[in-house]
């Protein structure tokens, strides 16, 4: 296994894990997001993920729609699913944890078999962000999984300067920070609850595509999805943007070098002990505060 | 004895009779097969019940079940004990995981030791896989050479085969029956206790000499123990297990959710839920196998139907019937009162 | 009348806070709430601001009934409230705290001048507007969620003990913030432990004890009797 491991390993190495990492923020943005406003865990947002890649897969394989444009199609219907979701399911139960976990596990399982009975079982494959490769130095380098990553920083910094610089991305912090005083300077806590959802369900829409493009798509890969999620999150630090996006690069690399070395089975093992270990010892995560 | 209670213990007594008849009614091995894993079901899930009624939600079940299933079938072939007490080895293999983890777990807030319990029931299954040497790999293990070995009482002589389940299920029925008897005994004194102790501030039970804390970790072992258990005896039944990540597997996640189902369907706050949630809910989904493919689905959809309409459970539909009648009674008359007016 | 509040009656769990209370303010005016912990003020305040719906009794604003309404309604409508231990936005700057506070503001223009008067006024906090809010001291922080409330140009301030923690001398700033605020127009419902401060602010005078109004007037009245000063006020 230790034989021969060059450079270009190394590097695509960590590549791989970048994009990786990639896919992984664009689920733990949305979970944290809504973790954070709502103070509930969404347990089908894995589902929604997949839920985004099985609509560009709709829109793209089966109807001819160019890819990129599938997926910007994508990402906006997905989030108006969540807004959907948000009003019919997530406001009237968030109060009662028994009545929202089993609602939205029940969702997931509604989800994961609708779109198993709509396109049968069975993996396929997303058209690629950018075919082929290009080449510095000797090394290559697969073009689709820079674009992955760059899809991915792109769409957190623009979650970071809507957060950061508009008004309601400013009221939605505050949410987060302190319900009471943002409700007291008139922010509509529903309005604060139907962003973070639409918002968060777009991402990992996007995240959906881009793993389903890079790697490949599956039914039930909205299982997988949710516990890198849980991951992030977990080890980020709840409530931190840019915890979950160090978070997720790390875990994106770890993993990788983790299979480059002791196999892919490691590297699926290794970070949810982790992450047991952070829950046990350091809850709040490495930049967590809320 | 009170009218109520001489018609419940009526009841009881009836359906005690039903169950110990009902594999010479049932001439079917296969649908004894399925009356013998929902017993198993009954016990995780009531299992999971009094996991809950210490205020916490466990989805780890399928990972108990996990342990013990796979540490009893592999100390009956790597040692060649027998079944009869590694059966209940698997069960004390649970409980100690349980007690390992039990201390950290509970000191975490409500979503994060649900979040725990699920990972951890995740890392059981992917280790079940990983470590190949031990547990068989992926391909999982089989052992249909491996059965019980018979029993002698007085002049009888009870061997268990794979020919026919009559035998097994009874010794399901008993094993099942006792853990039940024990969680019942639970219920009513330290489950209660906490429960009620949470009602009121952690403080107060902890100033009249409680201590919350153990009892719950306590709760949480023996509760694992019995999980366990029904994954050992879910390993002797079928002689089969697989560490494969697909929804079919007992060991797969969704049995966890499954049983969430079960309890919250069958009502969270009665401790015959499980037992009515779990029964009826795997009754419809053999009785409805052409439409196997939907069973998620519409296990979803009950689950979210359960929790707006009826959060307390089938068992509270005496409470909600009338209510819902005298809501519907009150709107037929104010439209008729609207229309005379 | 600004505001009105009639026959209050608010519970926790199975447990009266508010027995009936029923007070009012007068536009432009300065009114306190006194009363010792745990008699009912901050739940009267939170009432007012929807933050906590009543059982009974009515609360109106500007002739408009408003008990019942989501706290975003509510303040819509004019009111701020200052609440009791501040609900800052600790990990936001003092500047985002700021713009938060502007809010339900439609004009852009009008958050920006707003905020260039809170820095004439504050000019603590145009110092520290870089810094997060929870690295503020004490004093800071009481500033900054005044400052906040006066982002939203409330008609109404609900004050919820602002002295709380605070050095004499930050006791004293906060009665001359209040005192500006009064002369900006803004009527202020003052809840207080520290009976001196909002005696020497305000012109009415409620004392709460244990969910029930035992005295009200106005403040000139209370101070000329000796009976009330000691009984009641602890003077």
């Amino acid at each position: 296994m230790l034989t021969a491991i060059s450079w270009q390993d190394i590097v695509q190495c960590i590549i791989n894990g970048l994009c990786m990492g990639g896919t992984y923020i664009l689920i733990g943005l949305g979970l944290t997001l809504i973790l954070s406003i709502m103070s509930i865990l969404q347990f089908a947002h894995g589902e929604v993920y997949m839920l985004g890649a099985f609509t560009v897969y709709f829109l793209c394989v089966l109807n001819g729609v160019p890819l990129y444009l599938a997926v910007f199609i994508s990402m906006l219907t997905t989030a108006g699913i969540g807004l959907i979701l948000e009003r019919v399911l997530l406001r009237p139960l968030k109060g009662v944890f028994m009545s929202y976990v089993c609602a939205t596990m029940g969702l997931s399982l509604i989800l994961q078999t609708a779109v198993v009975l709509a396109f049968y079982k069975g993996t396929k494959q997303l058209p690629s962000l950018w075919p082929g490769s290009f080449e510095v130095g000797g090394m290559f380098f697969s073009k689709e999984r820079i674009v992955a990553i760059i899809i991915a920083l792109f769409l957190s910094l623009a979650l970071y300067l809507f957060l950061k610089r508009t008004k309601y991305g400013l009221a939605m912090t505050a949410s987060a920070e302190n319900r009471e005083g943002s409700l007291m300077q008139g922010i509509n806590p529903n309005v604060m609850s139907a962003l973070a959802v639409a918002i968060g369900s777009g991402l990992a829409a996007v995240g959906g595509a881009l793993g389903g493009s890079i790697f490949n798509l599956d039914p039930y890969m909205g299982g997988l999805a949710f516990m890198k999620g849980i991951t992030l999150i977990v080890i980020g630090g709840l409530g931190s943007l840019m915890g979950t996006v160090a978070a997720g690069l790390v875990l994106g690399i770890c993993e990788s070098v983790f299979a480059l070395f002791f196999g892919s089975q490691m590297g699926i093992i290794i970070p949810l002990v982790i992450v047991i270990a952070f829950l046990i010892f350091r809850p709040k995560g490495l930049f967590g505060h809320d | 004895m009170t009218r109520g209670t001489l018609t419940k213990t009526l009841v009881m007594v009836i359906l005690l009779v039903l169950v110990l008849v009902l594999p010479l009614i049932v001439r079917n091995i296969y649908w004894r097969h399925v009356f013998i894993l929902i017993a198993i079901m009954i016990l995780a899930t009531s299992s999971m019940r009094a996991i809950y009624r210490t205020g916490e939600v466990s989805l780890g079940a399928s990972g108990f079940l996990l342990i013990g299933g796979y540490s009893s079938a592999l100390l009956a072939i790597k040692l060649g004990l027998s079944p009869w007490i590694t059966m209940p080895l698997g069960g004390l293999f649970a409980a100690a995981v349980a007690a390992a983890v039990g201390y950290p777990f509970f000191r975490m807030k409500g979503i994060y030791f649900v979040i725990s319990t699920l990972l951890l029931a995740f890392v059981f299954l992917y280790l079940a896989g990983f470590l190949g040497q031990f547990t068989g790999g992926w391909q999982g293990l089989q052992f249909f050479f491996l059965s019980l070995d018979p029993i002698t009482i007085g002049p009888l002589t009870i061997t268990f085969t794979t020919q026919t389940n009559i035998e097994y299920y009874y010794l399901t029925i008993i094993i099942v029956g006792l853990c039940l008897f024990v969680l019942y005994r639970m219920e009513h004194s330290r489950v209660g206790l906490v429960w009620d102790s949470i009602k009121e501030a952690d403080n107060l039970a902890q100033s009249v000499g409680v201590n919350i804390m153990a009892q719950k970790i306590f709760i949480f072992v023996v509760a694992c123990f019995f999980t366990g258990l029904a994954g050992a005896l879910y390993a002797f039944h079928v002689h089969a297990l697989s560490p494969a990540s697909t929804p079919a597997n007992i060991f797969h996640f969704f049995t966890s959710v499954f049983c969430l189902l079960y309890m919250v369907v069958g009502g969270v706050d009665s401790f015959f839920g499980p037992i009515i949630g779990a029964t009826l809910l795997m009754l419809i989904s053999e009785l409805s196998r052409p439409l196997q493919s939907y069973r998620p689905l519409l296990y979803g959809a009950i689950l979210i139907l359960v929790v707006f309409f009826i959060p307390k459970g089938l068992i509270a539909m005496n409470e909600y019937l009338p209510a819902w009648y005298r809501k519907l009674r009150g709107r037929l008359r104010r439209k008729a009162s609207s229309q005379g007016a | 009348m600004l505001l009105e509040v009639n026959n209050l009656w608010v519970s926790y769990g199975g447990a009266e806070v508010l027995r009936g209370i029923s007070c009012e303010v007068e536009e432009g005016t300065i009114v306190t709430l006194l009363g010792s912990n745990g008699a009912g003020k901050t739940t009267t305040l939170r009432a007012i601001s929807g933050l906590k719906a009543p059982d009974s009794g009515e609360v109106w604003f500007e002739g408009k009934r408003i008990d019942g309404n989501p706290p975003q309604n509510i303040i819509k409508q004019g009111i701020g409230h200052v609440l009791e231990g501040r609900a800052l936005f600790p990990y936001m700057t003092v500047l985002e705290n700021l713009i938060v506070g502007g809010f339900l503001q439609k004009d852009r223009e009008h958050v920006a001048k707003n905020l260039k008067d809170i820095f004439n006024h504050f000019p603590i906090l145009k110092e520290r507007q870089q810094q997060p809010a929870r690295t503020l001291s004490g004093g800071e922080q009481q500033m900054l969620t005044i400052a906040r409330a006066l982002m939203g140009n409330p008609k109404l301030l609900l004050l919820d003990e602002p002295s709380l923690g605070l050095s004499p001398m930050m006791v004293r700033e906060i009665g001359k913030i209040v005192q500006e605020i009064h002369q900006r127009g803004v009527s202020v419902l003052l809840v207080e432990q520290n009976a001196r401060l909002a005696l020497g602010l305000a012109k009415q005078c409620y004392v709460l004890e244990t969910g029930k109004i035992a005295l009200c007037g106005a403040t000139k009245d209370l101070l000329n009797s000796d009976e009330v000063r000691k009984a009641y006020l602890g003077l």
